[in-house]
Parts: structure tokens; C-alpha cells; sequence
């Protein structure tokens, strides 16, 4: 046995005769290092014609096991698992969708909601703020004169007759403040907010301590709904805010408050 | 290992695969899959992971039924053992193959060693193979071809069909397999693999 593993091959297909296959398989129960080399060699051997060659028997075992792995539930339910998977995560892609869908309807709301509440809320301020004086105090009951002539038409919501009246009161008389109090009543009424304005710097600048508040306050208010500039509007508020004693003070506060928060205030 | 008296009964299995016996090879897979499925499921694997190792623990049990190979423990349980055996070796990595895993359960120790065998053979014919790979592509046609059979003689070619089918003269053939053959179990008996396997 020169050629030892001429001799491994020569037993491995059978072809070793009677006295060779003796002596070889003698070999192999006395040697240990032989044996060991040998079961590796037709293990080896086998292994590599299965993999390089494979015969017929191998194709049939290895086609029927391709069969099988197929038809076995267990070894598909990774496309079950994926197709529920997937399903999965369609419903959440869809759930993410119309959660998505909502928030940004809910921001939407919000937004619109930013854009409408500051008017809501000043047109709020206004009715509650907005603090004509019910009656000129120098009207006479008793006497028809110019002023009630005046108050009564403005009483009618004439306010163009109550204006023409009360913007005939002379500097001199002493209703002319009053008169030109309801004079700016009467055109804010009308929303002619530049004569209101100018109207109520004239019962200003007569310092009268009866209408002198009220007038500043609606004169602010007048700014505010005419949206004057900016400038104006807190030259108006600071003269307010700087007379602490002042019986519109704390309403101005909060307004000041909200314009300053808002940037303008944009009352209709 | 050869002892009649201390075959399992489930070696009926491995005679199954030997011969290709279909009714019997269904039943190993409609009675092991879905155990084989759930564990490697379970352990980070897929449903078609679980398939190809299932499929590779089966071919290597056709080899080593057709190199004789017999059972004497419980079919179902072995196959689920060296298929647990091998994930772990997966998991662990390539570089760890060679090396067995601990006894992961609580199995009698002569499953236990004949999980080992089982799988020290397995390796064994790794090795060979990587060995021959490493051979040139003249040195693995004309040992391929001096190893197979012939199909109608069912006898392995002869040098002289080995020349015929590579072109090459007789006298090339017999000294290049005899050299090709002589460098592959040399590089296989110098691998520190050789001396862990045998």
C-alpha cells in the first residue's frame, strides 16, 4: 500500500480485493492516526460530491426536500407574519394619517381661532367698556333747548341731526364740553372715528373734571376701533396709565395688556 | 456505535432519508418543523431561516445514514438538538464553528455524545471541503471526476475516462491526482481543526 490514499479511494468504491480489504480494515482498528485521516477523507470525499456533483440520488433527496420546505406551513408563516405585518402597518400608516389629519385640523382651528379671538375679545372689550354717558348732565327736562333738542335726536339714533346740534355749541358756552362729548358719541356711532377723535380732544383740551376721563377713555377706545397708529394709540394709553387715579386706569391696564400681547389691535 | 442491541427504533428515520422513503421523510417534517420554526423564531431568526437549517441538519443526517450512521436516541429530540446546537452556532458567529456549544440542556449524556459525533462529523467534512476549495481548479476537476461514479457501471470512473473527460493523458491523471489528492490531505492534516475534530 504504497499510496495511501489511492488505497482510502480503492476501499471507498469497493474495488480493494479480499487480502488488500483485510489488511486495510486491519489498519484502520490498529491505527488511530489512519482512521482518523481515513473518516475524515470519506466523509470529505462524500461531502464534496454533494456539493460539486451530487448524484442522482442526491438531486431526487434534495428536489423532494424543496417540496417539502414549500408545503410546510411552519416555514411559510414569515409571509403570513409579513402580510400581517404589513396590514399592520398600513393601519397604523393610516391611523398616523388621520391622527396627522386631525392635528393639523385641530391647528388650523387653532389658527383661525388666534386670528378671530383678538377681535371677539376686543369687540368684548368694547361693549363692555364703551361708556357713552347716558344723559348730558346739563340737560334741562323742563326746557326745550338746543341740548335736548340734540340728546333727542340722538336718542332717535339721528345722528347726523344730534351731531349738526351738538357741534353748534360755541367754545364759550359752558356745554361745550358736554356737547362735544355727544358730538363724539355721535360720530363714533356713526363710525366716523377721525371726527370722534377730534371731538373728544376737544372735551379734552377743556380739562372739564366731569367729562375729561370719560372722553380720554372713549377716545382711546375710538383709536383702538380706527386702528390710528400706533404712536397715537399709546400716546392715548400712556395718558391714562400715568394717572393711576385715573377711573378708567384699570380698564386701560388690561386693554394695554392685550394690545401690547397682540402687537394692534384690530377691532371691525 | 454499530451495536444492533443499542439502536433506537427511530432509526427507522434515518433509513427513511437513506432511501428516500417519502411518507416517512413527510412525517419528519410535519412532526419537527414547527418546533424547529418556533425556537429559531424565537431566537431572532426568521421563518426562512428556520427552513434552511432545518433542510441542512436533514441533508447532513442523508450523508451520515448513507456513511452508516445510526441512532440511538429519539429521532425527534436529536434533530432538535443539533438544530438548536447549529442556531447557536449561527448566533455566535462563523468564526466560532468549529468550537461546540456547552450541553444547552438537560439531556442524557448519550444523546449528548451522539449530538457530538453527529456534529464532529459534520465538521470534519466542512473541513475536507474547505481544504479542497483551496485546491486549483485543474485539482478539483480530476479529483471531483476520480470520486464520482459512473452511472452505468455504478463503479467510479478510471483514470483513463478521467483523461478522456478532462483531455488530459492517462499518465497526467494518475500522477496529478495522486499529487492533488497528496496536497489536499495536507492541508487538511495541518489545520489546528484536524486535531479538535479527530
Amino acid at each position: 500500500m504504497e499510496d495511501q490514499y489511492e488505497v482510502f479511494d480503492q476501499y471507498i468504491a469497493g474495488e480493494l480485493d479480499a487480502e488488500n480489504l483485510q489488511q486495510f480494515e486491519q489498519a484502520l482498528t490498529q491505527d488511530e492516526q489512519l482512521r482518523k485521516r481515513f473518516d475524515v477523507y470519506r466523509l470529505g470525499t462524500r461531502y464534496t460530491l454533494w456539493q460539486k456533483s451530487p448524484n442522482d440520488q442526491d438531486k431526487a433527496f434534495l428536489s423532494q426536500f424543496s417540496q417539502l420546505r414549500q408545503s410546510t406551513a411552519a416555514f411559510n408563516q414569515n409571509n403570513g407574519t409579513k402580510q400581517a405585518e404589513d396590514q399592520l402597518s398600513k393601519r397604523l400608516r393610516l391611523l398616523l394619517f388621520v391622527l396627522a389629519a386631525l392635528v393639523g385640523l385641530l391647528l388650523l382651528v387653532w389658527a383661525l381661532r388666534a386670528a378671530f379671538q383678538p377681535e371677539a375679545a376686543e369687540e368684548l372689550i368694547i361693549a363692555e367698556q364703551y361708556n357713552p354717558l347716558p344723559v348730558p348732565s346739563t340737560l334741562s327736562p323742563s326746557t326745550q333747548d338746543s341740548m335736548s333738542a340734540a340728546f333727542s335726536a340722538y336718542r332717535r339714533q339721528d345722528f347726523g341731526k344730534a351731531i349738526e346740534i351738538f357741534t353748534n355749541f360755541p367754545k364759550t358756552d359752558e356745554r361745550f364740553a358736554e356737547a362735544q362729548l355727544f358730538a363724539a358719541y355721535a360720530y363714533f356711532e356713526q363710525k366716523n372715528y377721525p371726527a370722534a377723535l377730534e371731538a373728544y380732544e376737544q372735551v379734552i383740551l377743556t380739562k372739564d373734571p366731569r367729562y375729561k376721563s370719560n372722553a380720554e377713555w372713549n377716545q382711546l377706545l375710538a383709536a383702538l376701533v380706527s386702528s390710528s397708529a400706533d404712536k397715537k394709540i399709546e400716546q392715548y394709553f400712556q395718558g391714562i396709565l400715568n394717572l393711576p387715579t385715573h377711573s378708567y386706569h384699570e380698564a386701560t391696564a388690561r386693554l394695554y395688556t392685550l394690545w401690547k400681547k397682540e402687537g394692534h389691535v384690530n377691532f371691525k | 456505535m454499530n451495536n444492533p442491541l443499542l439502536l433506537h427504533h427511530d432509526q427507522i428515520y434515518l433509513d427513511a432519508l437513506r432511501n428516500g422513503d417519502r411518507s416517512l421523510i413527510e412525517k419528519i417534517y410535519t412532526e419537527n418543523a414547527s418546533q424547529v420554526a418556533a425556537f429559531v423564531q424565537k431566537n431572532g431568526g426568521s421563518a426562512e431561516d428556520a427552513a434552511d437549517l432545518f433542510q441542512d441538519v436533514l441533508c447532513t443526517l442523508y450523508r451520515q445514514a448513507q456513511d452508516g450512521f445510526q441512532l440511538r436516541c429519539p429521532f425527534s429530540a436529536f434533530l432538535f438538538q443539533v438544530c438548536k446546537r447549529r442556531w447557536f452556532n449561527v448566533l455566535r458567529g462563523a468564526k466560532n464553528k468549529f468550537k461546540f456549544n456547552e450541553n444547552l440542556d438537560n439531556i442524557s449524556s448519550d444523546m449528548a455524545e451522539q449530538i457530538d459525533d453527529f456534529e464532529h462529523r459534520a465538521l470534519q467534512e466542512q473541513l475536507f471541503f474547505e481544504k479542497f476549495t483551496e485546491l486549483g481548479p485543474a485539482c478539483q476537476e480530476i479529483l471531483t471526476l476520480s470520486w464520482q461514479e459512473n452511472d452505468q457501471t455504478q463503479k467510479r470512473f478510471s483514470l483513463q475516462e478521467v483523461a478522456s473527460k478532462t483531455g488530459r493523458t492517462y499518465d497526467y491523471v494518475r500522477k496529478k491526482i495522486s499529487e492533488c489528492r497528496d496536497r489536499l490531505m495536507q492541508l487538511v492534516t495541518t489545520d489546528p481543526k484536524f486535531k479538535e475534530l479527530t
